[in-house]
């Protein structure tokens, strides 16, 4: 019984990693350039946000550190999580044809965008170090943390992305709710501008977003060399929120599992 | 056990209605057990349906549209959970329901190919092997590297029978899907699900008997979402072929008055929905098709000797009425047609407000295998100048079986056919 489960759990896991190829492939169809805007569009953004605050705003570095590779740890990983929250939420509606037709798990619709997604920022991550070790900063133990933050990032993003892709289903509004959200999300979360320029009282506030401790961990962990223990306050709410989170997106998606193929 | 190929065990599965989409979502989340079902009416669309297929066995399942065929097919393949009921499927399944096979429609057939692969839980090397095979049997040309969103239904049926086959599954699910390709292609899958058949298990879903009669080792009959008879091919389409005369008897006494009593019993009334022309001084109200004994039929072979009852109201008096009828093949060519006048029969007056039994005996001429349509007439003058009083467009559907092992190309079977070699 047990290693059934165990060969259906391999299944299942080499047909989410095919898709994933097969949806990074999708996503640029018919573009010249294809599998390159994924990479392009993020660049221009983080050029984008250089140019404005340093050439334009003439904009100080940041806890002595250039403007640039501030910027970066944090927008990275935002990038990733807006992309695959976007993606994740469309997943099952997007598949319908395999959701009514074919015996399948759809389980891994959402996961198949995240990890596509997941290619992408593997190659910013490598693309960070590169520029780190370009403005003249050598590879530190702390950088290895950058594979806990990814964890993190990731059981997020699932807690999240179970709600949002069953909900949306029978409520199309919740796709243009996240929508909004992440873009509010995007300029409430210290990425481009500091935490410090806000007044102590309102930091705490901050502090529950937990899009925050990610973007945060990114830098502690290219820039601030800070292991995640030594905040143990707020890793311990970051998982709390993480596993509650994940617990309900799981919840939902079951309970509104076997309606799918009814309402799609 | 080991021979069992599907086991379903009182399979029920009930819809949920609802008005919008909000309330199924306010209905799922709804802990109170007692107010669950107030947001939705419910749906049976299947009820205690149960039935072991063996492995190896041909079944068809046969029913009148929307009495829960494809929502069956699609509990076998999992696609769907039974409301209750016990399900089981030893072996893979692969499946063309609905005229669907989990097609991306963004994505090129090739693509597709791999994609359905894939998801089947094959690798792309073991899929390369089969690629090939599975676009000749397609054979749609350069569409293969088209999305499929562009395909015709034709080319789309194609694609998915290729793919559903390619992947050698045990147990072969087609429905209805097949009858969209044309006339060269499905004898194409007949052929290939013949050669299946050897030592596959094949769920059969389609609307022609003969097909179904040709093909199945057994047929299941359902009806409005209950098991209306597992059997026998030839059995059951009988059964099943008198239910749907009988069910279309109904719906006309409801909404005609004439008094039947004149008429015959065991001559089917016409339906209402029959298109119709004339100028309504005589109607036909009734017409079937009976055996040598004077029962009604609705299948028969060639040389059989039968009837075809015409049953006659008028309305005002005529004089020497001609009663006719044409059949009509299933495309519409007339392949015969007869009447009182070309017989040489001449007909007494008919009287006002009276109905007349007409009976013409024949041979069942050696018509190819298929449905024919009869479309009755009556009229008065000759052939050659007549006033149409009533022509029911094909009235009465029969299918004639033309014995042969084979299907051949033509209208007509040749009969007794002989044959010899001669050499110089």
């Amino acid at each position: 019984m047990f290693s059934s489960k165990l060969v259906e759990l391999k299944k299942a896991a080499k047909l989410t990693i095919e898709l994933s190829k097969s949806d990074l492939k999708n996503r640029y169809v018919g573009s010249i350039l294809g599998i390159l805007w994924g990479f392009i569009q993020p660049l221009i953004t983080i050029l984008i946000f250089w140019f404005v605050f340093q050439v334009g705003f003439k904009s100080m570095p940041v806890d002595d550190f250039p403007f640039i590779l501030w910027l970066m740890c944090a927008m990275i990983p935002w990038f990733f999580f807006s992309d695959s929250l976007n993606g994740a939420t469309n997943s099952i509606v997007e598949s319908s044809y395999l959701v009514k037709k074919v015996n399948f798990r759809v389980g891994i619709l959402p996961l198949v965008k995240i990890l596509s997604s997941f290619y992408i920022h593997i190659f910013f991550i490598i693309f960070l170090f590169i520029m780190f070790f370009i403005y003249g900063y050598n590879f530190s133990i702390y950088n290895i943390q950058v594979i806990y933050y990814l964890i993190a990032t990731v059981m997020l993003l699932l807690g999240f992305s179970y709600l949002t892709s069953s909900l949306v289903i029978f409520l199309k509004d919740v796709g243009h709710l996240v929508n909004m959200l992440l873009q509010f999300c995007f300029w409430i979360t210290p990425i481009f501008w500091s935490l410090d320029i806000l007044p102590e009282k309102y930091m705490f506030l901050m502090k529950l977003n937990p899009i925050y401790y990610i973007t945060e961990g990114y830098r502690y962990t290219f820039i601030y060399e800070q292991w995640f223990w030594e905040k143990p306050n707020l890793t311990l709410y970051f998982w709390l929120f993480t596993i509650v989170n994940l617990l309900i997106g799981l919840f939902v998606f079951k309970k509104l599992r076997s309606h799918f193929a009814d309402v799609l | 056990m080991e021979n069992i190929a599907i086991i379903a065990n009182k399979i029920n599965k009930k819809y949920k209605l609802y008005n919008n989409p909000i309330d199924r979502l306010k209905d799922s989340f709804n802990f109170n057990v007692n107010k669950r079902g107030k947001y939705s009416r419910e749906f049976s669309a299947l009820n205690d349906i149960s039935f072991e297929i063996k492995k190896g066995e041909s079944v068809g399942i046969i029913g009148k549209n929307g009495s829960g065929k494809s929502t069956l097919l699609k509990i076998i393949t999992g696609v769907l959970t039974p409301t209750s009921g016990f399900m089981k499927a030893n072996g893979n399944i692969s499946a063309i329901l609905e005229l669907g096979a989990g097609f991306n429609p963004e994505q090129t057939g090739l693509q597709n190919i791999y994609l359905s692969g894939t998801i089947m839980g094959y690798t792309r090397e073991q899929m390369e092997e089969r690629v090939s095979e599975i676009i000749d049997f397609a054979d749609i040309g350069e569409f293969i590297n088209q999305p499929v969103k562009n395909y015709s239904s034709g080319m789309y049926v194609r694609l998915a029978f290729s793919v559903a086959i390619s992947v050698d599954p045990d147990i072969l699910i087609v429905d209805e899907a097949l009858s969209v390709g044309d006339i060269r292609f499905q004898q194409k899958c007949l052929r290939k699900i013949e050669e299946m058949k050897r030592n596959k298990t094949i769920l059969f879903v389609s609307h022609d008997l003969l097909q179904l009669n040709k093909f199945c080792d057994r047929l299941i009959w359902i009806n409005e979402g209950e098991l209306k008879g597992d059997g026998n091919p030839e059995d059951i389409s009988k059964q099943y072929q008198a239910f749907m005369a009988g069910s279309s008897l109904d719906t006309y006494v409801e909404d005609e008055a004439i008094d039947m009593q004149e008429g015959n019993a065991e001559i089917d009334p016409i339906d209402n929905s029959l298109q119709m022309f004339g100028d309504n001084k005589a109607k036909i109200i009734g017409i079937s098709m009976l055996n040598a004994n004077e029962k009604k039929i609705f299948q028969t072979k060639i040389g059989d000797k039968i009837m075809i009852a015409i049953n006659v109201n008028y309305k005002e008096a005529i004089l020497n009425p001609i009663i006719g009828f044409s059949i009509k093949d299933r495309i519409g060519n007339i392949v015969t047609q007869t009447n009182t006048f070309v017989l040489e029969q001449q007909l007494n007056n008919a009287i006002p407000n009276k109905s007349y039994i007409y009976k013409f005996e024949f041979q069942v001429p050696p018509l190819k295998n298929g449905t024919y349509t009869v479309s009755p007439a009556v009229a008065s003058g000759s052939q050659f100048e007549h006033i149409q009083h009533c022509w029911v467009h094909d009235a009465l559907i029969i299918k004639i079986d033309d014995k042969q092992g084979f299907d051949l190309e033509g209208f007509m079977v040749l009969d007794s056919v002989s044959f010899d070699t001669i050499q110089n």
